[in-house]
This record gives structure tokens, sequence and C-alpha cells, in this order.
């Protein structure tokens, strides 16, 4: 089945939803670089789920949604869209910026999340800092941060410089990029007060990272397990702050029974 | 025409391999790279060379405020302003404070206001966003920093104008009571300008409000459409702009013939064009600084100051820079003047690694060659 594109009323501002296949609902939050796609990692998951990948807002498709000056603004006003979209119980998967999101919202109603995987998930400060200053790069310069492997730098700094020939592409960049910068400049990609929440977090989840995260570095993970308490982490070889785009394959074989599992600790 | 002498007080001596490493003057440099004893003594030529300008006739002087950097070492212009009440007889035109970047744009008002009072009347008070860098030097969120600007904008002029205590909720500042000890002494508040690098909203909201607008580091033909654009925008406001409306600001560099002048202001150029103002693009213009029009129309200029290496005689033959001798300066200006309309112009006379002596040369053949022909 295709995956289908609609756009959704919430509260009075237009939410670009991308949804495909069926089966127990799965809430997909993307990350601060995603363009609007369907990324492949969500390719085999709607073999058994219902995978909706709502636009956050302000990024791509998704309007700006005022008064939403934080994540944890975000978080309620995803929750909203949760209902607009009937989502009344999901699990959620969260990449970079949408696992900060989806970490944040979890914690309001813990009640709403299935099960939770959150995928090099910004929120909390990593032990040491943070190694790099994505705001002060340029596309060509953040693929290199970003990516691991040399191919996948490659092809990273390919679509950057496809990205500078193409205006409409730019400007969702620059659009989404200022959207990130109002989201996430100071304090820069964390909320000090989340780690002192997660421990409302009622689902299991798993914590996947990127062993060569250069972004926010793999520590992180343990500090989100850590707060969580009922959570596993995973540390995807070979792979840098978007492990879910540079090993999808690999990522996918690590959610997808996750997500399947009935019972905590069945894999 | 009125002149004023500008001063950006740099930090003359980072070295070439810095320059040639590409590496930002803005941000990241080290602040180890600064080195006070060398500090204080170009602080006291620096206040020196403001006073020069008052001395030689100029009818101000003016500061401006830069954070983190080499290119100037003025982080707070009102305490350099402060300084020069005592020295100087004529306007002081802080150009301007970056409103935005203030924790709280109360305190601007409030010491804008004791300068005024304390100068007997002399100032002049620009307003500014703070360019791209200062958003990451202050850890500001650049996608709100317009917003702020007009709130801060708002909340001053309000406090400067309006009996107190009054209430402010705006979306970025919250006060129970606006009620600033002292007021200006100028009425109903000090001659406010508008420094800019030419965006459009800019000009539409100067002229609205009726603010000299001052254009800082362009190229002619740059400058020839932004002034236009302002006169176009005072017109759709009912007005024709005054020319001391429309300031603009460039660096001159004056010498006995053209060749020397050009051969002695080369160096200083590339120093301040491919050093001092060099950073990458997104330290300049942060994620969100710049509105999707401008961000739009930066991009399709794709080479814009701080980014590649400049020419310096390039930089000079298009306008950035003036230099040349007093009878071809005099003329050039003379000839803009009357085809651009302004009445404004806000010199330059230090600027890069211009030496102190250098400087007196250039004031001296201004004030004595140039200024006269165009009173």
């Amino acid at each position: 089945m295709p995956v289908t594109e609609q756009v959704v009323d919430v509260r009075g501002s237009a939410v670009r939803v991308l949804a495909d296949g069926e089966g127990s609902p799965l809430l997909y939050l993307h990350d601060e670089e995603d363009l609007g796609e369907w990324p492949a990692v969500l390719e085999g998951l709607s073999a058994s789920f219902a995978v909706v990948r709502p636009d956050l807002a302000g990024f791509n498709g998704s309007a700006e949604r005022p008064g939403c000056s934080s994540v944890h603004d975000l978080a309620f006003f995803m929750l909203d869209v949760m209902d607009a979209l009937a989502l009344e119980r999901a699990s959620v998967v969260g990449a970079g910026l949408g696992g900060w999101l989806a970490a944040d919202l979890a914690t309001i109603e813990p009640g709403r999340v299935e099960r939770l995987a959150l995928v090099g998930a910004l929120g909390l400060r990593p032990p040491g800092g943070h190694e790099t200053d994505l705001f002060l790069l340029d596309p060509v310069q953040a693929a290199t941060a970003l990516y691991h492997t040399p191919s996948a730098v490659e092809q990273a700094v390919l679509a950057a410089e496809r990205l500078a020939g193409d205006l409409e592409l730019h400007a969702r960049y620059l659009r989404n990029r200022a959207a990130m910068a109002h989201l996430g400049w100071n304090p820069y990609l964390h909320d000090p007060g989340l780690g002192h929440r997660l421990h409302r977090i009622a689902a299991p989840t798993l914590v996947v990272w990127g062993a060569d995260d250069r972004v926010v570095s793999s520590r992180t993970a343990e500090r989100y397990a850590g707060g969580i308490g009922k959570a596993r982490t995973v540390t995807i070889a070979g792979t840098g702050h978007l492990p879910h785009l540079e090993a999808p394959e690999a990522v996918r074989a690590e959610i997808a029974p996750f997500l399947a599992a009935r019972t905590w600790g069945v894999a | 025409m009125r002149f004023y002498g500008f001063h950006l007080m740099p930090w003359p001596y980072l070295d070439e391999a810095h320059r040639d490493s590409g590496a930002a003057s803005w941000v990241t440099l080290s602040n180890k790279e600064y080195d006070p004893v060398r500090g204080r003594e170009l602080y006291e030529r620096y206040l020196s060379e403001l006073v020069a300008y008052d001395q030689a006739g100029f009818d101000g002087v003016c500061v401006n405020e830069h954070h983190q950097t080499a290119y100037g070492l003025m982080p707070a212009p009102n305490l350099v302003a402060a300084t020069l009440i005592g020295r100087t007889r004529g306007t002081i035109a802080l150009l301007g404070n970056a409103i935005a970047l203030r924790d709280h744009p109360l305190r601007v008002a409030e010491e804008v206001a004791m300068l005024d009072v304390l100068s007997n009347g002399r100032i002049v008070s620009g307003f500014v966003r703070g360019i791209g860098s200062e958003y990451h030097t202050f850890a500001l969120d650049p996608a709100s920093s317009r917003d702020r600007f007009h709130e801060a904008h708002d909340l001053i002029v309000r406090a400067w104008t309006e009996p107190g205590p009054f209430e402010w909720y705006g979306e970025h500042y919250k006060l129970r009571y606006v009620n600033p000890w002292p007021r200006p002494i100028q009425q109903p508040h000090p001659p406010i300008w508008s420094p800019s690098q030419g965006s459009g909203e800019t000009i539409e909201w100067a002229a609205e409000r009726r603010y000299t607008y001052l254009q800082t580091f362009t190229d002619l033909e740059s400058l020839r459409r932004i002034f236009a654009s302002f006169k176009e925008a005072t017109e759709r406001h009912g007005y024709a702009a005054d020319p001391e409306q429309l300031g603009w600001s460039v660096p001159i560099y004056l010498a006995e013939t053209d060749e020397a002048a050009r051969a002695g202001a080369r160096p200083h150029v590339d120093y301040l064009f491919n050093t001092l103002l060099r950073m990458p693009p997104d330290m300049l213009f942060p994620a969100g600084y710049l509105t999707e029009a401008s961000a739009a129309r930066v991009r399709s200029s794709r080479r814009g100051l701080g980014s590649g290496r400049l020419d310096p005689d390039d930089l000079m033959e298009r306008g950035y820079v003036l230099a040349g001798s007093p009878a071809s300066v005099g003329e050039a200006l003379a000839r803009l003047r009357d085809e651009l309309g302004f009445g404004t112009l806000v010199g330059v006379l230090q600027f890069g690694s211009v030496s102190h002596g250098e400087f007196e040369r250039t004031l001296s053949l201004f004030t004595e060659q140039v200024m006269p022909g165009l009173r």
C-alpha cells in the first residue's frame, strides 16, 4: 500500500501527516534533519503496524504552532495531534529531536505510550557536554558531523550540495533550521528538566544509539535508560547521530521485534 | 550635509596565519589573542581619535556595540559614550545599542536617558538587533530576534515618553512597573537612528517611524537601490525623506594622490574585510535570523561579506571604501550626494589596521579639503 499524505487541522493548526500500513498504531516522530520524507527505517514496519508520521509543528508541511517555544510545549501539542488522529494509545518511535519529543510526551501522559523507542535522542546533556555545535555548521559540514561511514558521509554531502541547488528544498531546510533554533538554541539541544521527569515514563523503552554519535555522545543512552528505569540500550556499530538513516536495516532489526513483543523482555 | 566620525575600535594585531586559516574572528577566536596591556594603549589611542573628530569640526562622533570579536573592542558603547561626554562638544551617536541582546531593554532606556541628561541632550540613540554571531555569543534564539528587537524598541520608546509607572506584559519582557528615572532631556526622546546592512524589513520599519536610516558596509550599486527603497517607503508613509534621514557609513582613506591612497589603504581594507569580518555563513546568519525573503536574497548573492576572500582593489572600486586624494573623494561624495540625496555622512577614518598617523593625515585632509566643499 502506498504512503498516504493528508493535512489535518489540529486545534487550528495545519499538520501534515504521512501514514502507511495496518495493525497496532505506531507514531513516528522525525529527526531534526528530516525534510518531510518517509524514511527507509519505516519500510517493513508498515507490514505489521499502522504507522503515522506527522511533520512536527514548524517543520516541513506543518504550520508553526503559536505559543510553542520549547520541546515541552511541542509535546503537549503532539498529544493534541494524537487526539486529532484518534491515537488513544500508540507505540512511539522518535529519532533525534523526535526522540526528545517522544520522551517528553511519555512523561506527560505515560498511559498513552504502549512501547517507546528512542533513536539518538536529543534532550539530555551528554556526559562531558556536546562535542559539536550543529548551529555553526553549513549543510555540507553537517553531513560530515552527522554520519560515520565514509559512504554515508559521501551520500550526505552530495545531498547537501543538491540542497543548495534546489530553491524549494533549500527554503524548507532554512525554515526547519529556524524551527529547530527556536526549540533547541538555549539550552543547546536539551532540557535540564527532562531528566527529572523521565521516571514517569511507564512504557517499556528501547534506547538505540549510534556508536559514533558526535552530536550527542552514545554515553547519553545510559542517562536515558537510567532515568527511565524500564529501558534497555542498544548501540548500532558504524553509525553516527542518525543510525536510522545510516543503517536502517540494523535499526529496524532491533526496533521491530521490540515493538512486536507483548511482554517486557521478549525480543 | 552633516558629518560624523565613527570608530569601530578594531584589534589590529591578528596575523596572516589567522587570516589564511579561514577561522572566524568572532565568537570562537580565543581571547588569549587579546593582550590587555596593548588593549589599554589602544583604548587610549582610539578615544583620542574620537575626540579628534570632534575637535576637527565633525558634527558628532559615533560608537557601536559588538561582542566577542577582534572586529571591535566595544561591547559596551554606553560606557565609551560616558567617557566622551566631558571630552567632546558635539553629538555622541550610539550606533547602536543592540537592544535585542539585552536581558532587559529597560536597562538601555535608563542608560541612554542618563547619557542624554549627562550630555545635556547630545545623544543620538541608534538601535540594532545585534549581528547573527551575537546570537551565538549570548545563546539567544535567532529565530526570535526580530520580535525581541521590535518589542524592546517599543518598550524603550514608551518608557521614555509615557509617564510611569505602567505595566508591560509582552511576549519577551514582562514588567509590573515601568518607571525609569531619569528621563531623557531631549523631548520627546533622543533622535533614533536605524543602522542596517540593507534589509527590506528594517528600511520599512525606519521609514514608517521617520528615523534616520544608516547604511553600513555597502557597495555603491546597493547604496543606490537601498536609498531609493527608503525614499519610496517614506512616500508610502506620506512624507518625503529629509536628506539627513539618509545616512551612509563608509571607511575613508586619504593621501596626496589617488595612487598613494589606494596603495596605503590596501592592507587595511584587506585586514578589515578578510580578517576582521571573517566568519562562516552559519555564524553570520544563524538559523532563523533572516526572514525567508532576506534569506533568499542572501542566498542568491552567495558571496557576501564574511565568506570568500575579497579583493581590496575591487572593494575600493565598488565603493565599500573611499580611498583617494581629497579632490577625488570630495568630487565622488558631492556627486553621490547630489545623485542619492543623502545628508548624513558617517566617516570611518580609522578602520582595520590604519595607524594613528594615517588617521591623522586622513582627518586633516578631510576637514581641510573635503568637508568645506560639501557643507
